[in-house]
């Protein structure tokens, strides 16, 4: 007789498990409730092409891809932006914004499984899409922070950083998008050494690498303290500067509302899943 | 494929937060196992039919790997692996999505969503009497009406056609020919195979076999096969059953029908499918296997148990026009400026902390335009929040519905949109 397994990198939930990861689900869900997000449910499997579209080399290169019967190339799914975007475009097209949309369920990707990595993982996925406001950057802040707090969880910190800053700096210095990429994609890996030879290997000035060099050291728990360096810092980038000031006017609101956020501001935290500003996030 | 928007979204996560309740309610305890399986283990007792539909490929390890087509592969490999040492009976619920690749029509889809329970050793007519009245209990709580359980057992056939001297295989075909009713190619098949005058006689008269009064049914066919010891076997042990869910309070809409088959091949006895009249295809399916948790290297263990179809509940729920379940009413908070954003969000803090569901303004919208956008998604409170009314810690408070605005106090915020909504 055989003894069958689970294939690498999937796993069984027994009971117990089960019923951890259910509740966090189910209070994934209310918590959209309490919050405005209407759930949708998208397929696992999607069109190769629109998952491979935005996902970064990274991703797209460990989907699940394969041929289906018809000859399709499909995929499953390794994030829900791709789905929901494309259900944003098409079938909610007409619905009035602010548009917040949560959904939930089991991703997949091709990494190597290590401790608390594996190829089927879940995610509760809240997304606000109409709005360029901060308004909405601290509602995913705020929603994230009451998840976690409603779940239980002590001593959590929110790495907070903006794509804004370092892109300003190198749009400033007339890189174009797919050297900004690559770079962020080298700060997302810590990489930053690497990542100063790239910029000055596409003719950034001294200025440039001088500047991007102290960015990447600003981090610090004293959010205010630290945006005010890393303003000064990046003084000579206008658009760097913006991205700074948005920063701040997130965390000010969030503050304001009464909500003391634990945080960890780090000026060149590059997050290669979101491409914008923060606005969109994954819980 | 397809995908859900938050009416249907909402629909369907109900019924399987319902299944999921009902499993605690009966002591099933959930398990989750992946989407992705070894091939070999999803094709061992699928069936042909359902092995040559399954998304099937090679993952980047070379492994052969598909998408589950069904729960009961993976959690007998569950039974025979990981839980193989714990007490019996053991009861076990899942719920998910599952893949065939089935040509696309009304309610068949290649993804599809099923609640699974299964109650593992016991071969006892209780058992399979559970799993009738488990789903029985989630059709009738969902609200569903005029549903029927048509009944089965495959011992009946199968103990015709033993008796007569048919393989495995032999028995199989025939059972799949009659899944898709195919009567007379099944008469057919069991003539080419030798079977005698007798068996062909007895076959075509089980097949005609079928009644919403079980015990008359039951009666009748077991006069029928009376030469057949094992089918005689089977229909006492259909009646016993039966007889439990009767004696035990419930009444049971039935239609048993002698020569029913399902196209698992794993079954071995009582097999059964919820239908409703405004849907062809059958809800759920359920039925005992005794023979499969071996196949998976694990102890004989009998087991009984029924996939209920969470999407084609949701589809008779809709056709029944069965209200979705109410959403709680909303409230939207909209500051009047900029400076009173954060109190805005702060307030909406407060009243999720009442349990509302509340969505607090994004946009920076005149208030007139977040009124009538809040008009549009049917809130029905709106909380206005201007500096005038801050400085006496009042806001504004919007009965959209009666189109009537007052200042409130924001410590009587709360119990005021509460006791509007009582």
């Amino acid at each position: 007789m055989p003894t069958f397994k689970t294939v690498r990198g999937m796993r069984d939930f027994l009971p117990r498990d089960a019923q951890r990861m259910r509740h966090v689900e189910q209070f994934s869900r209310e918590l959209a409730h309490l919050y405005g997000y209407g759930e949708v449910i998208t397929p696992v499997v999607e069109s190769y092409d629109l998952l491979a579209a935005k996902a970064g080399e990274e991703i797209r290169e460990r989907m699940y891809a394969f041929k289906d019967f018809g000859g399709r190339n499909v995929a499953l799914r390794p994030e829900f932006t791709a789905s929901v975007a494309r259900l944003v475009a098409t079938k909610l097209r007409n619905e009035p914004k602010p548009m917040r949309l949560f959904s939930v369920g089991s991703l997949y990707r091709y990494d190597e499984p290590q401790y608390g990595r594996f190829r089927e993982f879940w995610q509760a996925n809240y997304e606000l899409f109409g709005s360029d406001k901060p308004e909405a950057d601290a509602e995913i802040l705020l929603l994230t922070n009451d998840l976690l707090m409603r779940l239980g969880l002590c001593n959590y910190r929110l790495k907070i950083g903006h794509m804004g800053i370092i892109r300003g700096i190198l749009g400033q210095e007339g890189l174009d998008e797919g050297q900004q990429n690559s770079i962020m994609q080298l700060l997302d890996k810590k990489r930053w050494e690497e990542a100063l030879t790239a910029a000055r290997n596409a003719d950034a000035s001294q200025n440039c690498l001088k500047t991007l060099k102290k960015v990447f050291e600003i981090k610090g728990k004293d959010a205010f303290r630290v945006i005010k360096t890393a303003e000064e810092s990046v003084q000579d980038f206008e658009n760097a500067v913006a991205a700074v000031e948005n920063l701040r006017e997130i965390l000010e609101l969030t503050g304001e509302s009464g909500v003391k956020l634990e945080v960890m501001i780090e000026a060149g935290f590059a997050s290669v899943q979101n491409c914008s500003g923060n606005e969109g996030l994954s819980a | 494929m397809r995908d859900f928007l938050p009416r249907d979204a909402q629909r369907m996560r109900h019924v399987e937060q319902f299944s999921r309740e009902l499993a605690h309610l009966y002591g099933y305890g959930e398990v989750i196992t992946p989407v992705v399986e070894s091939y070999d283990l999803l094709a061992a007792k699928a069936g042909e039919e359902i092995r040559e539909r399954m998304y099937a490929f090679k993952d980047f390890g070379g492994r052969n790997v598909a998408l589950r087509p069904e729960f009961t592969a993976s959690v007998a490999r569950l039974v025979a692996t990981k839980l193989r040492n714990e007490p019996k009976p053991m009861r076990l619920f899942s719920v998910g999505s599952l893949y065939r690749y089935d040509e696309p029509q009304y309610g068949r889809f290649r993804e599809f969503w099923q609640a699974n329970y299964e109650l593992f050793g016991s071969d006892k007519p209780e058992a399979d009497a559970e799993i009738l009245l488990l789903t029985n209990d989630l059709l009738m709580r969902l609200g569903l009406c005029n549903y029927r359980l048509k009944i089965g057992h495959m011992g009946i056939i199968r103990g015709i056609l033993g008796q007569e001297g048919l393989d495995e295989g032999q028995q199989n075909s025939i059972m799949q020919l009659l899944d898709k009713k195919r009567w007379e190619e099944a008469l057919t098949a069991a003539r080419n195979a030798d079977a005698s005058q007798n068996c062909l006689k007895t076959l075509k008269k089980v097949f005609e076999i079928k009644g919403k009064d079980a015990f008359r049914v039951i009666k009748t066919a077991e006069e029928s096969v009376q030469d057949f010891e094992n089918a005689v076997a089977a229909v006492e042990n259909l009646r016993e059953i039966l007889e439990l869910t009767g004696e035990s309070g419930v009444k049971l809409e039935v239609m048993i029908e002698a020569g029913f088959a399902r196209g698992l091949e794993y079954y071995t006895g009582m097999v059964f499918e919820p239908y409703v009249p405004e849907i062809e295809m059958a809800l759920s399916g359920g039925g005992r296997y005794d023979k499969l948790i071996e196949l998976f290297g694990g102890e004989p263990i009998p087991a009984v148990g029924v996939a209920q179809g969470v999407d084609r509940i949701v589809l008779a729920m809709k056709k029944q026009r069965i209200p979705p379940k109410i959403a709680k009413e909303k409230v939207m908070v909209i500051p009047v400026n900029e400076e009173c954003r954060a109190k805005a969000m702060e307030l909406s803090s407060i009243l999720r902390n009442a349990e509302l569901s509340v969505e607090v303004e994004v946009m920076r919208r005149a208030v007139s335009k977040a009124l009538s956008d809040a008009d549009r998604r049917a809130v029905a409170y709106a909380v206005i929040v201007g500096p005038e009314e801050l400085k006496e810690e009042k806001v504004v408070l919007r009965d959209m519905k009666k189109r009537e605005q007052r200042a409130v106090e924001i410590k009587n915020l709360c119990d005021e949109i509460l006791s509007g909504f009582r």
